[in-house]
């Protein structure tokens, strides 16, 4: 594969990627500096372990910013006070806003903040990320049964959270 | 909670997809593109590699004994220079070139028989070592290159003997 072909689908795969990486480290970190800073750098480690150059597989990067995000929770607590503080008041939206259905994306975001992380992060690898349930068991590290069965009620408990508004 | 059958779940899932999330900012996005993993040499690439530097090193291997064994020769035919107008030929010129010398101190007329005789005195190998420490073998023979002149009228016979030495590389693959 030649270089331009190289360039071309490095940048193909991040512009498809990214937003997907991004949405699941806004759930891990606590400030939108440091979520872009897990993307980032979970992208580069899991590039670097193919020596072909070619882009890492999706769930090795989710696997990574998870990992990652556990590592940056173990921080200073003075920091992690500061940064609390200051995502209190910047908030950054998790799904495009721009497009139509604007208040349907709002209610969507708000049930999945209110849910349980061990729910609402198998919730968003298997919903936008596109991983199957055994790719979101190896992130996560746990069971893929227990990944199905967390998906499931996370799904349920986001439609009660959104009172009947979908289906 | 209330329990979601399958028809339910799958609906329901399919509305939440509809939900596009957001689009990552674009000074990370930049960031990203900018720090594109380059592909790393592979062993193949590093072995493929490899011929063109290894004939480098050998077309060099030859350059230390073809320079020793010019010096040699050199050396070897520097003491007996031959004259600038003999005959073509390459093994024949030594000796020939020594009959001419002492055909020039016999009249023309006299001689009557001239013999040219190449005589293999001795013939060893040696075995050099390369800086590299490689050995390499060479094939040495020394000859001796006998004119001789006869005036049978006058009885006169005039030998004359040149030594000379080849030198030639046998192998250097072997050892």
């Amino acid at each position: 594969m030649d270089e331009a072909a190289t360039e071309g689908n490095w940048r193909k795969w991040v512009e498809q990627h990214t937003p997907r990486f991004l949405l699941f480290a806004r759930q891990k970190a606590r400030t939108e500096a440091d979520a872009q800073d897990l993307v980032q750098d979970a992208v580069l480690e899991a590039a670097q372990r193919r020596p072909d150059g070619a882009p890492p597989p999706a769930a090795l990067v989710f696997a990574t910013i998870h990992r990652r995000a556990i590592d940056l929770a173990r921080g200073d607590d003075r920091r992690l006070e500061r940064e609390l503080a200051i995502a209190a008041t910047v908030g950054t939206s998790w799904f495009d806003t721009t497009a139509e259905d604007r208040e349907m994306k709002q209610l969507v975001e708000g049930a999945l903040k209110r849910l349980p992380e061990p729910y609402r992060e198998v919730v968003m690898l298997k919903t936008w990320g596109d991983l199957t349930f055994a790719e979101v068991a190896s992130v996560l590290g746990i069971p893929a049964n227990t990944a199905a069965s967390r998906y499931r009620y996370g799904l349920a408990e986001m439609r009660k959270l959104m009172k009947g508004v979908l289906a | 909670m209330s329990e979601l059958h399958d028809q339910e779940l799958k609906s329901f899932e399919a509305e939440l997809r509809k939900v596009q999330v957001a689009p990552a900012p674009d000074a990370l996005i930049s960031r990203l593109l900018a720090v594109r993993p380059r592909p790393q040499p592979t062993v193949v690439d590093r072995i493929h590699s490899e011929p063109q530097a290894y004939a480098w090193t050998r077309l060099l291997r030859w350059l230390a004994p073809a320079t020793a064994l010019g010096a040699l020769l050199l050396v070897t035919f520097g003491r007996h220079p031959s004259p600038p107008a003999g005959p073509s030929g390459t093994n024949s010129q030594q000796p020939q070139s020594a009959s001419a010398s002492l055909a020039s101190a016999v009249q023309p007329g006299n001689r009557d028989e001239i013999e040219i005789g190449r005589t293999l005195v001795a013939t060893f190998d040696a075995v050099a070592e390369m800086p590299s420490g490689e050995p390499v073998r060479f094939r040495c023979q020394e000859w001796a290159d006998t004119t001789v002149f006869r005036d049978r009228a006058r009885g006169i016979a005039i030998e004359r003997s040149t030594p000379r030495l080849e030198i030639v590389p046998i192998s250097f693959e072997t050892y």
